[in-house]
C-alpha cells in the first residue's frame, strides 16, 4: 500500500505553491497578460484547495464563532474571511477586464473604469492581508519548513547546542 | 465509526456549499452594485457626473469620442528583467516586514509576560 502524505506536508506544499503563485500573479508586466490571467485563475483553484484542506477548522469555528472560541482563532477567522472577500473581488474583477480568457469564450471584457480600479486597489490591499495571515501562522511555517524542507540537514547534537547557548551568554 | 464518517462527509459538503455560496454572493453583489451605478472608481464619483479633463495628449480622442487602441501587453513587456524581478522582491519584502512586526511583536509580548510573572514569583 502507498504511504499517505502527512497532513502537514500536504498543507506546506499547497501553501508554498499559493504563495509563489501569488507573488508572480501580482506582476502582470513581468509575466505578460496571458500568463497573468491563467496563472491567477489557477491560483483561485489553489485557494479553494487550501481552504478545503482546512474544512474541519472552518466548520468548527463557524459553528462556535459566537460561542466558545479561542481569541486567536476568532482573529484568524475574521482575517480569513477578509482574504476570501479580497481574492473573490480580485479574481472576479480580473475576469471582467480580461483580455485573454473572456475573448476565448467569445465575450468582450470591459475596459478600465470601476472593474480595473477594483482589481488594482484590492490587489494592492491584499498584500497586507496575506502578510498578516502569514505572520499569524509564522510558528507553524517555521516548524513545518524545518521538518520537511530542511529535515535532511544534520542536526546539531544536543550537547553542542547547549555549549553554543552557553558561549552566547553575556559574561 | 461509520456513523462518524457519514457525519464528517456531510460537514465537508456543507463547507463546500457555504464557500461557493459566499463567493457567489460577493461576486454577484459587486456585479449588481456596479449595474446600479453604486460603485465608482476612486474619486471619479465626486465630479457630479460631469466628465473629467482628458489626460495629456488624449484631447483629440476625447473630442472625437473614438477610443485609442490599447498598447499590446504581451511581447515587449513580458520577459525577464531586473525591474520585474525587483517587483517580486519588493512584495516579498513587504510581506516580510509585516511578519517581522507582527510575529516579532507577539514574541516580545509573551516574553514580557513571562518575565513579569517570573519577577512577581520572586
Ligand atoms: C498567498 C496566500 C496564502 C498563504 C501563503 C496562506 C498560508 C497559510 C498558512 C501557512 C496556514 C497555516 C498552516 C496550514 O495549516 O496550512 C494557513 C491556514 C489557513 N488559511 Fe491560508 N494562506 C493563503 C491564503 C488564504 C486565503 C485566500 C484564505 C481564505 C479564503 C485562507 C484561509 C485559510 C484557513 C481557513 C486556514 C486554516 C485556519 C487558520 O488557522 O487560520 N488562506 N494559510
Ligand atoms: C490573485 C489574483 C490576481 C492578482 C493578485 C492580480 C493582480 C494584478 C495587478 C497587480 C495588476 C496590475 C495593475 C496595474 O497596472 O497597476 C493586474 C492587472 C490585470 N489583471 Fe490581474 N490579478 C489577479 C487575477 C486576475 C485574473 C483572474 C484576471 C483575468 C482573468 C486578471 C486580469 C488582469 C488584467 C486584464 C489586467 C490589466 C489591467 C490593465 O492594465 O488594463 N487578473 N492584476
Amino acid at each position: 500500500m502507498k504511504k499517505k502524505m502527512s497532513t502537514t506536508k500536504q498543507n506546506l506544499l499547497v501553501d508554498l505553491l499559493i504563495v509563489s503563485g501569488f507573488l508572480f500573479a501580482s506582476q502582470p508586466h513581468f509575466t505578460g497578460m496571458a500568463i497573468h490571467e491563467w496563472l491567477s485563475l489557477g491560483l483561485g483553484v489553489g485557494f479553494l484547495t487550501h481552504v478545503l484542506l482546512h474544512w474541519r477548522w472552518v466548520y468548527e469555528s463557524t459553528r462556535r464563532f459566537f460561542g466558545k472560541l479561542a481569541r486567536q482563532s476568532r482573529v484568524n477567522y475574521i482575517l480569513n474571511l477578509a482574504l476570501l472577500v479580497a481574492f473573490t473581488l480580485i479574481i472576479f474583477s480580473g475576469l471582467m477586464i480580461s483580455e485573454e480568457i473572456l475573448p476565448l469564450l467569445g465575450l468582450q471584457g470591459v475596459q478600465g473604469g470601476v472593474w480595473k480600479w477594483l482589481h488594482t486597489t484590492s490587489a494592492d490591499l491584499v498584500v497586507w492581508l496575506v502578510g498578516l495571515h502569514i505572520a499569524l501562522h509564522w510558528k507553524w511555517i517555521v516548524n513545518a519548513v524545518k521538518k520537511y524542507l530542511f529535515g535532511w540537514l544534520p542536526k546539531l547534537p544536543r550537547r553542542q547546542v547547549a555549549a553554543v547557548k552557553h558561549s552566547e551568554m553575556p559574561m | 465509526m461509520s456513523i462518524q464518517k457519514k457525519a464528517n462527509a456531510k460537514h465537508f459538503w456543507l463547507v463546500v456549499l457555504g464557500l461557493f455560496l459566499l463567493i457567489g454572493l460577493i461576486a454577484g453583489g459587486t456585479y449588481v452594485l456596479d449595474a446600479q451605478g453604486l460603485i465608482s472608481a476612486g474619486s471619479g464619483g465626486e465630479q457630479g457626473g460631469s466628465r473629467g479633463e482628458p489626460p495629456a495628449g488624449m484631447a483629440d480622442f476625447a473630442a472625437s469620442g473614438e477610443m485609442p487602441t490599447r498598447p499590446d501587453h504581451d511581447g515587449g513587456e513580458g520577459g525577464f528583467s531586473v525591474q520585474a524581478l525587483s517587483g517580486v522582491l519588493q512584495e516579498a519584502l513587504q510581506i516580510g516586514l509585516v511578519v517581522v512586526v507582527v510575529a516579532g511583536g507577539q514574541r516580545l509580548f509573551s516574553w514580557l509576560m513571562r518575565r513579569r510573572r517570573h519577577v512577581a514569583a520572586v
